[in-house]
């Protein structure tokens, strides 16, 4: 329990003591100390809890949590409302009021009804998911500080807004750490909001006028998941009188019928792991600097989506929820891996090959049977790791030669032998036979032919068809020695080099 | 880190299963073979053993290093050739992106339509069938 608490809060806390510090040199040692000690925590609570196999948290005296909780959830409702007021955008408040009303009137008017619920879960799903946070994000964090001092000096047209570029990482890591541990609905989506929250705050980091385009285009769509996430919680509160995720579970595995939230935040899932008809504000989120891009992409946000999915994945089997939430995510991965051979810009091969696996794990997540959530959680684990190497790397060599298009990164191999073989081994990890995203991937194709389910099994083998040629065109391009062939001096900061 | 990005499969093959054991109560069926796996290892071992037997093939053997073809004559240095009009031109390699087929808008805006439509009918249909 104390870990949990440490895990939230103190990113938490090293958020607000990162808005306020100035000073570069202090910043970067602050955000590698904290960091380390986030990746600490976490393992040593996976080591900890290895052995037993659930635990339930309930605490006595939440009063004055919630109390927190509100009033942060109606301080961003209004930052919302002011924002899209101030850019003319008045849909998004529209739906962020909507959905904080609910849950404030939930808050005050139903909550004697509820029954009491744990509020802290934390099974072996919640503890690889605090890993991969843990490490991928805090990785991540940790090269930001190089990449961050690069881009600036890069890009000088931007304002350098630098202490709230890492709060808001710290937060978002926080956030996802809450997320993951919490069983009562309200509590999860308090977080939820939160991510969704950075999420905008981030991708229109530049202020640029596609940046904040874009930062609105994320923020509808996530925010329209929210509403459905409330909505969910709404009906949850007033019919079922329940707002312990695991109790509804177990409802619905036991044969009540429970669809209409189950499908309320498989909806919401959906939105925030970007599939298909939302998968726009995830290409969108492409004008944030890289880190974003990689945090967004690999260790939070999406994941957070996947996350909710994988929970709900026993409620999901052999219903229409479960139907909806297979059928789009196979045909995202068909039709976002086609897209993919199109693109020549790395960040947007990236982006569109991350929707891919999304959706290949919403399937999976969707089909609700053990061997399919097992390729769930694999995918999860492996799509992290890779993707977040790839990401990295493609923005190390934009810093260094100026482009991330990959016709200029021909011949690589050459040009920035080290920085080429990190690439490799990510392409490598993202399809090759010895790494983990074949196996899942097979495992994946297996569970589908189980499940007898002719079309998904086309979405798949042609999918993963259109994945292989477009990585291997991409590696093909890194290991090509023709022209341009001379090194150039290296300029990765030596942070950079962590991953 | 790269050395815990390559044994990462082996690393999370020892945590996963006993995780995944524990959160579903029963025992997890084998998904891929030990019979797979190891057909899966010789083909990947196979691969790469293959460009260095080649290279141990030719040994001994007298080979003749020669500059590579290109569409008219070689200049030397494998870089540039002259073409067909007489004048130099540097060799390029280029990718084959197949936009006409696979580009973003021509497939971006129907696939959008049609995940949408499905999410509807979906969701209309559970929530009316249910209410």
């Amino acid at each position: 329990m104390n870990f949990i608490a440490f895990l939230i809060l103190f990113a938490l806390s090293v958020a607000v003591i990162l808005f306020v510090v100035k000073n570069d040199i202090f910043r970067s040692i602050l955000v590698k100390v904290s960091s380390v000690l986030i990746i600490g925590v976490s393992i040593v609570y996976c080591i900890k809890n290895y052995a037993d196999t659930k635990n339930f948290f309930y605490l006595e005296d939440t009063k004055l949590i919630n109390l927190i909780m509100l009033i942060v959830e109606l301080l961003i409702m209004c930052l919302i409302v002011y924002l899209s007021i101030r850019y003319k955008r008045i849909y998004v408040a529209i739906l962020s009021v909507a959905q904080t009303s609910l849950v404030v009137w939930l808050e005050f008017f139903y909550k004697e009804q509820v029954e009491k619920g744990y509020h802290i879960y934390s099974d072996k799903l919640a503890i690889i998911m605090s890993l991969i946070i843990a490490i991928v994000g805090c990785l991540i964090c940790i090269y930001a500080i190089g990449y961050m001092r690069d881009y600036h000096k890069h890009h000088k047209e931007y304002k350098d807004r630098r202490p709230m570029f890492f709060a808001l990482l710290f937060v978002f890591l926080g956030a996802m750490f809450g997320l993951i541990f919490s069983n009562n609905l309200l509590w999860m989506y308090f977080f939820w909001e939160i991510t969704t929250l950075c999420s905008f705050l981030l991708i229109g980091y530049t202020k640029t006028k596609e940046a904040i385009k874009n930062s609105f285009t994320a923020i509808w769509m996530n925010l329209l998941g929210g509403l459905a996430f409330a909505g969910a919680i709404a009906y949850c509160a007033i019919k079922l009188g329940k707002l312990d995720l695991n109790e509804i579970l177990k409802m619905g595995t036991s044969g009540t019928v429970i669809l209409i939230p189950v499908i309320l935040l498989s909806f919401a899932a959906l939105t925030k792991s970007a599939q298909m008809p939302f998968s726009k504000w995830l290409l969108g989120a492409m004008v944030a600097p890289t880190p974003t891009s990689a945090l967004l992409h690999s260790a939070t946000m999406v994941k957070a989506g996947v996350f909710l999915l994988i929970r709900l994945s026993p409620a999901l089997h052999g219903n229409l929820a479960g139907t909806m939430v297979t059928m789009v995510g196979g045909f995202t991965f068909l039709m976002t891996s086609l897209i993919a051979i199109s693109q020549s810009d790395a960040k947007k091969v990236l982006a569109y090959s991350t929707i891919a696996n999304l959706g290949l794990i919403c399937a999976c997540a969707g089909i609700g049977t053990q061997e399919s959530v097992w390729a769930a959680i694999l995918l999860v684990i492996f799509h992290a790791v890779s993707k977040s190497l790839m990401f990295l790397s493609v923005g190390a060599v934009e810093n260094t030669t100026g482009s991330r298009d990959i016709e200029d990164m021909h011949g690589l191999i050459v040009r920035l032998p080290a920085l080429a073989f990190v690439m490799i081994v990510g392409i490598a990890g993202m399809f090759l036979a010895p790494f983990g995203m074949l196996i899942s991937k097979w495992a994946a194709l297996k569970s589908f032919i189980d499940s007898n389910d002719i079309l998904l099994i086309c979405f798949l083998v042609f999918g993963s068809a259109a994945t292989l040629f477009y990585w291997t065109k991409w590696l093909g391009k890194l290991v090509s020695v023709i022209h341009h062939s001379e090194r150039l001096p290296n300029t990765t900061k030596k942070n950079e080099w962590v991953y | 880190m790269i050395v815990l990005c390559l044994t990462f499969p082996i690393i999370s093959k020892y945590l996963v299963v006993p995780f995944l054991a524990g959160m579903f109560g029963g025992e997890v069926p084998i998904i891929i073979s030990t019979g797979n796996t190891q057909i899966m290892i010789l083909m990947m071992t196979m691969i790469l053993i293959l460009p260095f037997a080649i290279r141990f093939l030719a040994f001994g053997k007298r080979t003749r290093v020669v500059s590579s073809y290109m569409a008219g004559i070689n200049e030397g240095d494998n870089k540039n050739f002259i073409d067909s009009m007489g004048g130099d031109k540097k060799m390029y390699l280029s990718n084959w992106y197949m936009q006409e087929y696979f580009g973003e808008n021509i497939l971006f805006k129907p696939s959008t339509a049609i995940a949408a439509t499905t999410i509807l009918i979906i969701m209309s249909i559970a929530i009316g069938g249910v209410l």
